[in-house]
This record gives C-alpha cells, sequence and structure tokens, in this order.
C-alpha cells in the first residue's frame, strides 16, 4: 500500500466515522438519559434521509437545503414516538424499552417501504467529478459530509457546554434524581434529547444516502459499528461517541486493504472488543 | 394553613416491599436546626428521600410552606423552595463544581451574584470552579452538595448525614457552615450521626427508631440526657 493508498482509505474512514459519530453520539445521549440501546437508531436515520429526498423532489432544493427539513422532521418524529411509545415504559425495565425500541425499528422501515417502496434512489443523479490534491481523490460530497459534520459537532458541543439545558442534560446523564432534586423537569430534558439524537440521526442518514444509494435499509447496515462507536467511546458521553465513530470508520477503511470488505462489520466488532478489553468502560468512562 | 416550613404526619411508605417508615410525624417551624439521630436502618435517609417524592408514601401526608407536598414529583418541590442533599450521590460528578452550582441555580435561571456568595460561604470551592466534581475530596465535595442545594435560595434544607466520611477537623467546620446557613434564614433538617456535636449546634433533636419518631425535644435536653447513647443505638 502506497503512502497516498493510505492517505486515501483515510479520507474515506473520516467520512464514513462522521456518519457513525452522528449516529453514535444520538445513541451514546439517549442512553445516558433514558437508560436504554435505541434500536431504532438506524431506521430513524434511514427516515431522515428519505424525508430529505421528499424535499428534495418536491421542492427542488439541494442537497444542503434538504438538510435542516430532514434534521426537523425527525426531530419531530422522535419526539412523537417518545410521547406514543417509549413514555409509558419510563418506569419499565430497559428490556422492555429494548424490545420496544426494536419494534419501533421494523415500524419506521414499513413506512419507508410503504411510502418510497423498496427500490433504490439518490438524491442527485450524474458523477461529480473529485478534486485532486497531491493525487488524493476528494469528491465534493465528502467535503460537504465532513464540514456539515464538524458544524453540526461544534453546535452540539456548545449547546451542551453553555446552556443551561444543555448543562440539564449533562446533570440528567450523571444521576437522574438528583437532577430532578434541583429543579429539573426531566421529562423535559428527555423531549430534547429526542430532539437532538433525531436531528443527529436525519443528518448522518442524510450524509449516508449521499454516499451510497437510498433504501429501506441504509442505516440498519450500520447499526453495529454505530453501537460500537457509542460504546467504544463510553456509553452515555457523547464525546466519546465522535472518538469512537472515527476509530471504527479508519479502521475499518484501512481493513478493506488486507481483507474483504464484506467483513467491515466483524472489524467494527473487533475494534470494540479490543478497546473493552483494554478499558472496560470505554475511552471516556461511560454510564453504569 | 400554617406557618411550618414542613410538616409531616403519621408517613408510611418505603421501597415496594414492606413499609419502612411506620408512622413518622415530625415539623419544623422557622428558621431553626432540626437533628434527626438513630441508628443504622432506622429509615432517616428514607424520610429524608419520601419528603423529596423519591420513595413511595403510603399514607399519611407531607406537606412544606403550606403546600401538601405529598408525592409530589421532585422538581416541583425544589420549586417550592426545599433543598436536599442526599447521603450518597450529592453531586453531578462529571460536571464541574461550577457547574454543579449552575445546577443548583437551575430553576433561578442564572444568579452570579449569589453564586459569588456561595462561594464566599466555601471558599475552598472558589480554588476549584473547573474542576470535575468527581474528582473532588469528600470533604470538598460535601461543600459543593451543599453548595448546589443552597442555590435554590430554599427555605428548607434537608442534609443526610453532611458530615459521614469526614474527618474529625472537618465535621466541626462543617456543622459550623450549618449554623452561618440557619443564620441567613434557612430552616434545616439534617441526620447526623456525629449526635453529640451536631445537637450541640441545634435547636431540637429528635430521635428515630424502626420508622417511627421515638422521642423530641429540644436539643439541649436531649444532650443533657445520660441515656442518649442508648438512644441513639435504638435501645
Ligand atoms: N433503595 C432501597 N431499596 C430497598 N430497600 C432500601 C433502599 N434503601 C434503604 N433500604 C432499606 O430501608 C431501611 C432503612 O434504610 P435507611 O437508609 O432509611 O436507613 P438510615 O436510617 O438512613 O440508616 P443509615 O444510618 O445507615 O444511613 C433499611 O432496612 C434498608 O435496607
Ligand atoms: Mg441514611
Amino acid at each position: 500500500m502506497t503512502i497516498t493508498d493510505f492517505l486515501q482509505l483515510i479520507i474515506f474512514g473520516i467520512v464514513s466515522g462522521a456518519i457513525f459519530a452522528l449516529g453514535g453520539i444520538g445513541i451514546s445521549v439517549i442512553f445516558g438519559i433514558l437508560r436504554f440501546a435505541h434500536l431504532a437508531h438506524g431506521d430513524m436515520m434511514t427516515f431522515g434521509a428519505y424525508l430529505a429526498l421528499a424535499a428534495i423532489t418536491s421542492l427542488h432544493l439541494p442537497v444542503l437545503a434538504a438538510l435542516p427539513i430532514a434534521m426537523i422532521g425527525t426531530a419531530a418524529a422522535a419526539i412523537a414516538i417518545d410521547y406514543v411509545f417509549y413514555r409509558r415504559f419510563r418506569q419499565a425495565r430497559p428490556v422492555v424499552l429494548l424490545i420496544s425500541s426494536f419494534g419501533i425499528a421494523l415500524v419506521l422501515r414499513s413506512a419507508v417501504q410503504l411510502i418510497w417502496g423498496p427500490g433504490n434512489y439518490v438524491y442527485e443523479s450524474g458523477i461529480s467529478i473529485p478534486y485532486v490534491i497531491f493525487d488524493l481523490r476528494i469528491k465534493p460530497d465528502h467535503l460537504l459530509i465532513v464540514a456539515s459534520t464538524i458544524a453540526i459537532i461544534v453546535a452540539f458541543h456548545l449547546f451542551l457546554t453553555y446552556t443551561r439545558l444543555g448543562k440539564a442534560m449533562r446533570a440528567m446523564s450523571d444521576d437522574p434524581d438528583l437532577a430532578r432534586v434541583s429543579g429539573v423537569d426531566t421529562e423535559r430534558v428527555v423531549v430534547w434529547t429526542w430532539a437532538i439524537g433525531g436531528a443527529l440521526a436525519a443528518a448522518g442518514g442524510v450524509f449516508l444516502a449521499l454516499d451510497t444509494q437510498l433504501n429501506p435499509l441504509l442505516c440498519w447496515n450500520i447499526l453495529l459499528p454505530m453501537f460500537a462507536a457509542a460504546i467504544v467511546g463510553g456509553i452515555g458521553r457523547p464525546y466519546g461517541a465522535i472518538a469512537g465513530g472515527l476509530l471504527i470508520g479508519i479502521v475499518e477503511e484501512l481493513s478493506t486493504s488486507f481483507i474483504d470488505p464484506a467483513y467491515k462489520p466483524a472489524v467494527a466488532f473487533v475494534i470494540m472488543v479490543a478497546v473493552l478489553l483494554w478499558r472496560p468502560t470505554g475511552i471516556l468512562k461511560g454510564t453504569t | 394553613m400554617s406557618d411550618d416550613l414542613l410538616v409531616i404526619d403519621n408517613v408510611h411508605g418505603g421501597y415496594g416491599g414492606a413499609d419502612i417508615l411506620t408512622g413518622a410525624s415530625l415539623r419544623v417551624s422557622g428558621p431553626e436546626i432540626v437533628v434527626i439521630v438513630g441508628p443504622n436502618g432506622a429509615g432517616k435517609s428514607t424520610l429524608m428521600k419520601s419528603i423529596f417524592g423519591l420513595v413511595q408514601i403510603r399514607g399519611g401526608t407531607i406537606s412544606a410552606l403550606g403546600h401538601d407536598i405529598t408525592n409530589q414529583r421532585a422538581d416541583l418541590i425544589a420549586k417550592a423552595g426545599l433543598a436536599y442533599v442526599p447521603q450518597e450521590r450529592n453531586v453531578f460528578p462529571s460536571l464541574t463544581v461550577d457547574e454543579n452550582l449552575d445546577m443548583g441555580g437551575y430553576l433561578k435561571k442564572s444568579d452570579a451574584a449569589h453564586k459569588d456568595r456561595i462561594y464566599a460561604i466555601f471558599p475552598q470551592l472558589a480554588n476549584r470552579k473547573t474542576q470535575r466534581a468527581g474528582s473532588l475530596s469528600g470533604g470538598e465535595r460535601q461543600m459543593l452538595a451543599m453548595g448546589r442545594a443552597l442555590m435554590i435560595e430554599p427555605k428548607l434544607l434537608l442534609l443526610d448525614e453532611p458530615t459521614a466520611a469526614l474527618a474529625p477537623k472537618l465535621v466541626d467546620e462543617t456543622l459550623d457552615k450549618i449554623g452561618e446557613i440557619k443564620a441567613l434564614g434557612v430552616g434545616v433538617l439534617m441526620v447526623e450521626q456525629n449526635a453529640k456535636q451536631a445537637l450541640a449546634r441545634a435547636d431540637r433533636g429528635i430521635v428515630m427508631v424502626m420508622g417511627k419518631v421515638r422521642m423530641e425535644d429540644d436539643a439541649a435536653n436531649l444532650l443533657a440526657r445520660p441515656d442518649l447513647p442508648e438512644l441513639f443505638l435504638g435501645g
């Protein structure tokens, strides 16, 4: 492998890492606040990707303009799903929520199939010409994905660090009872958790669709690396999910020069096991 | 409607199994320090949690500042003007010292002047504003927990064993702080194992045994009793 090949794979790895991070942050934050593994997260991302498709085809918008529409729509859908389904299980054991989130995953996937059918779509047909810098080919789409992800993550960071609600979210993730005792209306925090998880999920879904093609299983297929990213980073720690997503994205891409790309999910799994052996609670100490 | 800060009337409740509280009653009127003592497992912490709606009350009532708060949501109880420092897990470990105080002031939006007053009461914290609460020493953590609670500007402060696991020198220092807090016009209901030192600074004392209040008296009278150790041990 030449150094150019190596760097090229790193670029691809950063792109998929950004997508894993956007999904992984949501998985991690939802776990931190509600203490369950949200199995419908992949399908929520796919749903967001299709919402963007609807905006692009009906309003003739460019992808970047459809993105906020998809993010807001998916956030609203996530809040509604919580209100109708998950909210009933607040006091239930985590396994009950795990199973019900699997049910929601199937519901979302069926909704996508009913509305848009089982076929493949792309946002914009035609080929885009990559920029070439020092023999490295950089696709405009990849640039857009990485730049938008950085912007979204910076905004998320500022929200968590400086806003009253962001602090309340971190506090609740540390200790829900103490947050309540401090006067936090935890149900309000839950609503915002879904809003943020849903919006980031939509962004991840749109970016994966932009990089590949839309189909009803689009993000279900990357659920394993996204969970691995959240767990590797320390579950409940959104910054860990970013580190975990990049790590898994890059190692997965590099592995393709040694082994069949079909084994990518296995690579994510191996990284997860390796990191957990080294640090059982993840890169940042996760919630227990 | 009364001027009492807190009235607990014949409360029964617990954690799902048999009731831990079996008819507990007590009252805190005005800015006084009331100390609860009693053997391990008497239900002192459970009583504190039940005031804040964290334990199911199955009988009796609790009212505070003229509102019925029986089985109320904890955030609404905080809104009513009560603050609570639990025995364990009483700071947010991943938040900084400053952010912990911000969380205490959550209901007040942001009040920088009040935060400065808290730092003035607990000067050790002022040097550690950006340090994560999880990395503080036991004594500092206890100060932070009290500071966070005071950020609510409560009328009544509940403290569950504020001196547990502190070095002897810090026990006196912490109890003196509680005296300062009372001087701010705040009522204090606290559970304390260091019975003598706490009663020496308290207005009234309560002995709790097996989920009930066994005895209630002026702190000075309780302190003067030669059988205090037996009472305390639940004998
Ligand atoms: N979360 C819980 N779930 C079930 N039972 C509990 C729980 N916490 C306490 N108990 C039980 O309730 C009883 C009273 O406990 P509590 O913590 O109120 O006692 P305490 O008087 O505060 O004791 P200590 O002096 O040791 O703090 C004990 O028998 C204890 O085992
Ligand atoms: Mg206790």
